[in-house]
Order: C-alpha cells, then structure tokens, then sequence
C-alpha cells in the first residue's frame, strides 16, 4: 500500500524486517521482489507521486571541482526518481568493464560479467524490454551492411535496446496492492543510528517537510537513494561527530564518477551517398514483438586491451546536404500538409533548390539513393577513470530539514582527455584507413576538452564496492563494510564506470541483492 | 695534329674510364640519374593531380604549415610523394594512376600511424603532402620557384 508519510503520528515507530530508502529504480525493484514473501517492507520516498519543487530543493548543493550539472535538474526526487525522466537505454556493462585492467588504476568488480548474467536476464523483464541478446546481427543487422571501420578489428557496431518504463507510473499499482508493502511519500531518511560502534544499524529517523518525525526499525536497512545521496546519507549518519557510517577508511564519497560526454567531431564522408543500412535507431520486429533499438560504435575488448584504452560509446548525427530542406518542402506540398503560409516558403524552397530536388529525384528513382550526406558529427560518451580526488562531501549548509548539503568536487585525471584523444585517434586512422572519409576531431590535440564537453547525470562511485574495506566501502554483496545490516543499491556501488548506460546494471544489481537479502532474513 | 688527335683520343679514353671508375666507386649516382629521370615524368602526373585539387589552396596552406619546415619545398615534398609511391609499388603512368596510388599510400599512412593533424582534421602524411605541393605550385607557379 502506498501512504503519505505526512500524516503519519509523530513519534511513530514503524517495524518491518526490511525497510529501503528511495524508491526509484533500484528501491522499487527491490520492493516488487518482496511482494509475496512473508518479509513486511516499508519503501521510503522523499517525494509524492509528482515533481514537487520543494522537494527537488532537498537537492541543493555546491559544486567545487570541474562544472558539474546543477545537482536539482539532474536528478529527480520523487516516485520513480530519475527514471522520470531517463532515455530508457538500457544495455549490461561489458565483460572488461568488470575486470582488473593493468594500466587502468582502482578498475575492475570483484566478480565478473557472467556472475551477473542472470541478474541482467531478469532485469530486461523489470525494464519491459526484448531478450537478453545484443548482437547486431540477431536484431537485423547484417555483417555485410556495416562499413569497415565499424567492422572490427578496432571498432564494432552493437545495439542497445531502449526501454519505455517509467518506475513510478508502471510499478505503482502493484506495489499500492501488496499488503505486506507500505510505501511511505514525502518520508525523507534522515540519520541511521548505528550505536555507538557504528556496528549495525538500530533505527533510522524519519523526516518530512511538514515537520513530523517517526522512526523506522528493521532488521535489514537498504540505501537506494542516488548516487550522491546514498554517500549523503552515510556520511551524515553515525555516532554523533564521527566520520559517518561504512567511512573508517575515509572511501565514502571518494571515486565520484560519471560518464564524460562530448563532441568528438565531423566525419566527411568519401562518398556523400554512402549507404548507412546498419542505421542508427529503429524497431526490430522479431523475438514475439516490436522493439526499439539503437546502434552505436563501440571498442571491442581486445582492442580496448592491446591499446590500453578506456571504454566510450560513439554515436552519430547526420548532417544532410542542404537540400535536405527542400526535398521536405516538397513533401509536404505533395501531401498537401501545412496551412497556406507554410505552403508558399515550401514552395520557395523547392524552386530555389530546383536541381538539387531533380537530381535527388532522378538518383531515387534510378539508383534508391538517398539525400546525400555532408557530414557524421560524432557524439562521445566515455569512462572516467576511477579516481579518490573526485568525491562529494557534506559542506556546512545545511537544507530545509537539518540535513547538511553535498559538495560535488568533480575531478578527472589526465588520463581521462588523453585516452579520448587516443580513441579518436584510431577512429581517424580507421575511417581513413578504409577509405571511409575523414575525421574532424574535436580533441586532436592535448588541449581543452571541446566546449560542449560535459559530464552526465550518470553518477557512479561514491560508495564503491570492493572485498577488501579498505579500497571499498560495500562489500561484493553490496552490504556497508563493518555494518552488519545496512546495504546499497544503486550505480554508487559501481567500483568502474565503463561507458554503458547504468539502469539495466542498477537493476541487475537491485535483483541481486534481493536475493541474496531473503537468504539473509531466511 | 696526328700527336694532337692521339693526345685528344688518350684524353677522352681516359676521362671515360677514370668516369667509368668514378661510377663503379659511386654506383647509386647512377640508380639516382634514372631515378631522377623517371621522378620527371611523375612530376608531371603529380602537378597534375595538385591541379586537381583547385578549392584545397586554404587546406594546402594548412598542410604546409602542419608539415616540418625542411620539409616543404617543391622538390623535396614531390620526392617524398613519389617515392612512397614507387616503394608501394605505385606507378604515375598517368594522372590518374597517380591518383589511385597515391590513395592507396594514404591509406597505408592510416594504417602506420603516418598522420598529421591539420586544423583538427586527421589526415594522412602523404595527402598533407599533396595538398602542401598544391599550395606551393599555385603560390610559385607550376614551373617556377
């Protein structure tokens, strides 16, 4: 059932056996495992069922490093969270994201893909996506049709599969229906008391924005806050003036990453009406139903190895010839679209571009060519390396409930440009190579990033896993090192970045821990 | 005059065989002469093809400037682009025979790493160049400088 925790009496004292803080993606997968097993689970959420502005405020916080994104547009605070307003791309990490890499510090899980094989396989289910298959060919791209620099042995085309959930709208029935389920909205985690050890967690306070306070006690504590938050909310529970919980070793916070996004050039093609058939985006019609997908260029794992590389996701735009324009003109004066205004500059156009439209006709009909393309503006995503100089930490603000605001020092290496630059250099070399075109690179030197550089809302690392407690804050099941009962889900946990988007991987990750927690409470 | 014609007979026999000596002691002068010569009929096929490239003065500029300095006279710029050609197993029987081979050595560039960035654009050492050759013949006219 789902409540409002604001009218809940002050003082209250809530007892389930498990009780998550968060209910986006990986706190509402979690709660749906329960449904059904004997366990009461209380699912805290800060906001209500819609984006509230005062709520969002909760996020505010300070940015000291690099320019980081504003920390209240780029995540969301209420039921569904973020996934309000995610792509919907989903795709697992690759085998190399999970593994050790010699000249790549901190990388590397302490298990590997296949361990999460099965996670992922039901996490395609959770994200209402099609099967857990992401070869190219297997979604109607053939071998042949992929341009040779895309063909290997540097370069790949793969496909990511986009999913339309939304968490909140398509999960909020069924968790409203489970008896044993009580959502809590506007219930805002506040401070786990840990005693005075930090050993394991006795209760947690509970805050809302209308003043009232109750307490949750469970057996089982689940921190599904964000990426930021969860470290948040570490840092700022605990015995009275300490470092926070999980911090002995002074890891929560550290290892901030996210994905480094940016311009990587314009590829002039050798031939303008080269065919791009293995395209870009499309709906593949097989495996019992219509799916969505997009393609993107890749580094194959050998090729990351041999060269030392990072891992980055290379998209495309097609920049058409001018003419473009004109052929839509006439479309639409063909179909006889658009009011009367509309008409005459449609027509304007098409007789100002008379050869150009007569020349895409005649090659159409002839040859079924399509609009020549001028350029391929190359769109990068790429991993940032793991670094301890980039974290969040509590500043001396505090928000609206007492709680003290994050500080994001977004920080990267140099590594992190020079290894882009590396990538797009080999991209050049392969485009040229095959006499593909050329590329423009946006980064040819070792200069700035380009303008439009930025990194993105996919924040990984701040609350890190690793066996070992002194280079992780989770252990490999995600439970807070030195804390008997408090556990993180979500893209914190992610010791490595890789260059994948993250929810299919928070999902996997989610799916993983809930059932490695009924063995527990089992 | 029988003295004078035997004196000039003894001259030249010993010229051509002190010259024959020379050569035999320096026998890559004369692989260089028929390199030399043959370089001339490709250097007619390669301002052939730098005329091809009429709109790339402003990338030709580009490319001179992104090439090392010694590097960039005419003479020795052709040189280079021929004799990359010949040891691909090029020829420049014709412009466009040139043309092909030299696409062929720019793609080999790509292949070694032989790249220079001009302006942000990753080309290949052989059609930088090319495109600097271009901006030189048209600044110097094809024949002079």
């Amino acid at each position: 059932m789902i409540m409002d925790a604001r009218s809940v009496p002050p003082g209250t004292v809530l007892e389930p056996e498990v009780c998550i803080v968060g209910a986006g993606a990986a706190g509402i997968t979690l709660a749906r495992e329960f449904i059904g097993s004997p366990f009461r689970v209380v699912l805290l959420e800060s906001g209500g069922m819609h984006y509230d502005q005062r709520t969002e405020d909760l996020y505010e916080g300070q940015s000291v490093g690099r320019p980081f994104e504003d920390l209240t547009t780029c995540r969301l605070r209420y039921f569904g969270g973020t996934t309000n307003h995610w792509g919907g791309w989903c795709l697992p990490y690759d085998a190399i994201d999970f593994e050790p890499r010699d000249t790549l510090p901190y990388h590397g899980w302490p298990f590997s893909k296949p361990h999460l094989d099965p996670w992922y396989r039901r996490a395609q289910k959770v994200c209402r996506i099609g099967p857990y298959d992401y070869r190219p060919s297997h979604w109607g791209i053939s071998p042949k049709e992929i341009p040779s620099p895309f063909s290997g042995p540097d370069f790949e085309v793969r496909i990511l599969q986009v999913s339309s959930v939304q968490f909140g709208p398509v999960y909020a029935e069924e968790l409203r229906r489970a008896p044993q389920l009580h959502v809590y909205l506007h219930a805002n985690a506040f401070h786990f008391d840990a005693g005075e050890n930090n050993a394991a967690v006795r209760e947690l306070s509970v805050k809302t924005l209308s003043g009232i306070d109750f307490t949750v006690r469970a057996r089982l504590y689940i921190l599904a806050a964000g990426g930021i938050e969860n470290a948040r909310l570490l840092l700022t529970s605990g015995k009275q003036g300490g470092k926070g919980l999980g911090n002995a070793h002074d890891l929560v916070g550290r290892f901030f990453m996210v994905h480094l996004v940016y311009s990587g050039g314009v590829i002039a093609p050798a031939h303008p009406r080269m065919t791009f058939d293995f395209r870009s985006e499309g709906d593949y019609t097989g495996f019992g139903g219509k799916h969505p997908f997009v393609s993107f260029i890749g580094l194959p794992a050998a090729s990351m190895r041999r060269r030392h590389l990072p891992n980055m996701m290379i998209s495309w735009g097609y920049k058409f010839s001018p003419v473009v324009h004109a052929v839509n003109a006439l479309k639409r004066v063909l179909e006889g679209e658009g009011p009367g205004g509309r008409l005459m500059a449609d027509l304007s156009k098409v007789v100002g571009n008379l050869e150009g439209v007569a020349d895409f006709a005649a090659r159409k009909v002839l040859f079924g060519e399509g609009i020549p393309i001028e350029a391929l503006e190359v769109h990068c995503a790429s991993e940032q390396e793991p670094n301890p100089q980039s974290r969040v930490f509590l500043g001396s603000k505090r928000d609206r409930l007492g709680m003290r605001e994050i500080v994001v020092d977004w920080q990267l290496v140099p590594e992190d440009k020079s290894k882009a630059i590396a990538i797009l250099r080999l991209l050049g070399a392969e485009i040229g190579r095959a006499g593909f075109g050329r590329l423009h690179s946006s980064l040819a030197n070792e200069g700035r990033w380009p303008s439009d550089f930025y990194g993105n809302e996919h924040q990984m690392g701040a609350t890190r896993m690793h066996r070992d407690p002194k280079q992780g804050v989770v252990d490999e099941n995600c439970r807070v090192h030195g804390v008997a009962n408090l556990y993180v889900a979500g893209s914190s946990v992610f010791p490595t970045g890789g260059a994948n988007n993250p929810t299919l991987t928070i999902v996997a990750l989610a799916l993983r821990l809930a059932d490695h927690l009924k063995k527990v409470l089992a | 005059m029988f003295r004078a014609t035997f004196g000039r007979r003894r001259l030249m026999a010993n010229v051509i065989g002190g010259g024959m000596a020379w050569l035999r002691r320096h026998d890559s002068f004369l692989a260089r002469l028929s390199d030399h010569v043959r370089w001339m009929s490709g250097y007619g096929a390669l301002a052939a093809v730098c005329g091809d490239l009429g709109n790339g003065y402003a990338i030709g500029r580009a490319c001179l400037e992104a090439l090392p300095t010694r590097d960039v006279s005419k003479g020795s710029l052709a040189r280079f682009i021929l004799g990359d050609v010949r040891s691909a197993g090029g020829g420049w029987s014709s412009k466009d025979a040139l043309a092909r081979s030299i696409r062929e050595v720019s793609r080999d560039d790509f292949r070694n790493g032989r790249i220079v960035i001009v302006d942000g654009w990753m080309l290949s050492l052989t059609e930088t160049r090319v495109y600097a050759l271009a901006a030189l013949l048209r600044e110097q006219g094809a024949t002079g400088g």
